[in-house]
């Protein structure tokens, strides 16, 4: 319990996925214009990381480590260069089967977040966790727990990055720094910011 | 989709060099650049341009997988099926970026070390699936190539300028040569050490993007 | 996008799409796979080279068939088990092929890179032996001897963990006396180029020369990566056994700090037998 609630902290605040680590930029940059949105394209690559971590999880384990196809009586063969090839494929199957599913029984909310779905699979926070997941060397339960405490993360940076947008309409800016260039600026002052937790040993 | 409806414009005659033509090479050149104006393709961009070399690798790489992937899509749009359009095109995408990475791996062994899980992760540079959904989806072949080419030149520029910036300022050098004269620090002059971490990345960027639409006249409300 | 078709045409796409790519893929891997592993066998035998103290400028005056030559001659490998004995090639041998290894696959393994298959694989094994992994585990390890000429002049440890992104392989070369550090030098990793990729330029690889392992009882302190400067963050009676560290690494580093560490202390009570 204890460990799980240190991979949490750390994936949260710490070792920020977004912030940190500065995976998943794109769509953050693009789409923290408006609360509402950044709040539903925050819990769709939450809700997408929760799917994806455990389940790269499994695939990694039962068919791509060397070794992993003990269970098929082929103990010596090595998948493992397969891997990103693997991931990419369930992530975008992922995103593909929870737009089908959002379609079929939740229109509103498929609405909502329909044209943010397909950018999610080139989200590199999602790659990203399923990457790191593997490098720390996590198990099932560790890894959801990764997983879905790092899409707590983003989530977290996108609202608070959409929050500050929302105030930064009221200053006067250079026609030119509008919209995404003092975007950029500020991002780069949050990071500075979350990079001070860099170090911290939980 | 989103990206989709801003930037694709369908040609209709194929000429091969025509007034078009040229315009899908050189609009996103500058006036209507991936990176600045379309936001996309950031997450590598931040992480590679830390100096010039690796930057330059990044930038043929990814000509190489954008130029290609738009042309491989844009001779497959009429027979592929919409419902699963996103897990072919990644596959289309992450396979010719695997055959990149294992081409560098056998020919320029340095250089593939230099860029490491970068250049595996032009996969999810949302240039490449971004410029399949909006143009080769929708274009022949011949203007999804020259729109790549335009793209991945688009990208390549802004790469360059924040390479060569962040490699001058934080560590006084322009491709791994010093620049800097030792005079300088004799004097006290400091290498930036903000401009190697990713916040002076964001930072540096801020301010081309601001160059760069002041000169555009491209205004955001 | 086109006209709606069935769902049987969407399955036959998909399959076709597969098979195209993974076909495609294979055949590149399988042709381009004998050069890339020679350039793996050359950078590997290069950082060995490295970390005993060539200078890049040297390395690359030699041709890629000296310097693997050049390898066989001036190196001895050895491989222990975690008492430090001689290891058991038979036994490795007896049960990779009970793995379902072939002779012939085998054959062609020397002492070195038979160690590396067995330990890929050892949880595998100790899985089909039915015992649990610490029982199983002979904790085979290399140590390279650098002998150019016949005099011992260094000896090199092996060293790899988790980075940031993946894991990083190294090795770390020492005096005669165990103590001092001849040399280091990283080959694989995958680390951010700019920030954690520093790791394997030279002024960094430089600041370990020279540097003590031991303690002043004769303890195993290891080399830590300071963060930032070591005159700025250390106090003087620890320099011994800090170096400068490179900004916007501090991941990177905490693991090399941490395998370093970790690694040499499996070889340590070998390195007490020697050093006596």
């Amino acid at each position: 319990m204890e460990e799980l609630f240190s991979i949490a902290t750390k994936a949260i605040f710490i070792e920020n996925i977004l912030l940190a680590n500065f995976l998943g930029m794109c769509s953050f940059l693009a789409c923290s214009k408006k609360i509402e949105t950044a709040v539903g394209l925050g819990f769709a690559v939450m809700f997408v990381l929760v799917v994806t971590t455990p389940v790269n999880w499994i695939i990694t384990e039962f068919m791509l480590k060397d070794g992993a196809l003990a269970w098929l009586g082929m103990p010596t063969i090595d998948l493992s260069f397969l891997q990103l090839i693997c991931y990419i494929a369930i992530i975008a199957a992922m995103v593909q089967l929870v737009e089908m599913i959002l379609d079929k029984f939740s229109p509103t909310l498929y609405n909502a977040l329909g044209i943010f779905l397909p950018l999610i699979a080139v989200n590199c926070a999602i790659l990203g966790t399923s990457l790191f997941m593997n490098t720390k060397g996590y198990g099932f339960v560790e890894s959801t727990v990764f997983g879905l405490t790092s899409g707590i993360g983003w989530l977290l940076a996108i609202v608070g990055m959409a929050a500050i947008r929302t105030k930064l309409q009221y200053s006067s800016l250079p026609p030119g720094l509008r919209g995404l260039g003092i975007t950029m600026i500020i991002t780069g002052l949050m990071a500075i910011g979350f990079m001070s937790f860099i170090g911290i040993n939980i | 989709m989103s990206v989709a409806e801003a930037t694709a414009a369908p040609v209709k005659k194929t000429e091969l060099f025509g007034k078009k033509e040229r315009q899908i090479v050189k609009d996103p050149l500058w006036d209507n650049n991936p990176i600045t104006l379309q936001v996309l393709g950031i997450c590598s961009a931040l992480a590679v341009t830390t100096s010039l070399q690796p930057t330059a690798v990044m930038c043929v790489a990814l000509t190489a997988v954008l130029t290609g992937s738009n042309v491989i899509i844009s001779l497959m749009r009429n027979f592929i099926p919409g419902k699963i359009r996103i897990i072919v095109m990644l596959s289309v995408i992450s396979s010719l970026v695997i055959l990149v990475d294992q081409t560098l791996k056998a020919f320029a062994y340095g250089m593939s070390k230099e860029l490491s899980v970068f250049v595996s992760l032009i996969i999810t540079n949302c240039i490449v699936m971004g410029r399949a959904e909006a143009f080769a989806m929708a274009n022949k072949p011949w203007p999804s190539f020259l729109d790549g080419l335009g793209n991945s030149l688009g990208y390549s520029v802004i790469l360059l300028m924040v390479g060569f910036g962040r490699e001058l300022l934080g560590s006084g050098k322009v491709f791994g040569i010093q620049v800097v004269p030792q005079a300088l620090y004799e004097m006290g002059y400091v290498d930036m050490g903000l401009m190697i971490t990713p916040p002076g990345a964001f930072i540096l960027l801020g301010f081309i993007i601001w160059i760069q639409r002041e000169t555009s006249k491209h205004y955001e409300d | 996008m086109s006209a709606k078709k069935g769902a049987g045409y969407t399955y036959a796409f998909a399959m076709g799409l597969c098979l195209v790519c993974s076909i495609g893929l294979s055949l590149a891997y399988t042709v381009l796979k004998p050069m890339q592993a020679d350039n793996v066998r050359l950078d590997i035998v290069q950082n060995l080279f490295s970390a005993v103290g060539y200078t890049p400028d040297q390395i690359a005056e030699l041709k890629p068939a000296e310097v693997l030559s050049k390898f066989e001659s001036d190196f001895e490998v050895k491989v222990l088990d975690k008492d430090n004995n001689e290891a058991d090639t038979a036994f490795m041998k007896k049960e990779l092929l009970g793995l379902g290894y072939t002779e012939e696959a085998l054959a062609k393994e020397n002492a070195a890179s038979m160690m590396n298959l067995f330990n890929r694989k050892v949880k595998l094994l100790a899985r089909k032996a039915d015992k649990k992994l610490e029982e199983y585990d002979p904790g085979y390890k290399a140590l390279y001897v650098y002998q150019p000429g016949g005099t011992i002049e260094a000896y090199v440890v092996p060293i790899q963990g988790n980075g940031l992104w993946d894991i990083i392989k190294g090795y770390i070369a020492l005096e005669l006396d165990l103590n001092t550090v001849k040399g280091i030098s990283f080959y694989e990793h995958a680390e951010t180029p700019g920030l954690g990729a520093r790791i394997t330029e030279d002024w960094f690889k430089q600041n370990y020369v020279g540097k003590h392992i031991l303690g002043n009882a004769g303890e195993l302190v290891s080399i830590t990566i300071a963060k930032g400067k070591v005159a700025d963050s250390v106090p003087e009676s620890k320099h011994d056994h800090w170096v400068d560290g490179i900004s916007g690494a501090t991941l990177t580093t905490k693991g090399i700090n941490q395998f370093l560490y970790a690694d040499l202390q499996k070889y340590e009570p070998y390195f007490k037998t020697l050093r006596n």
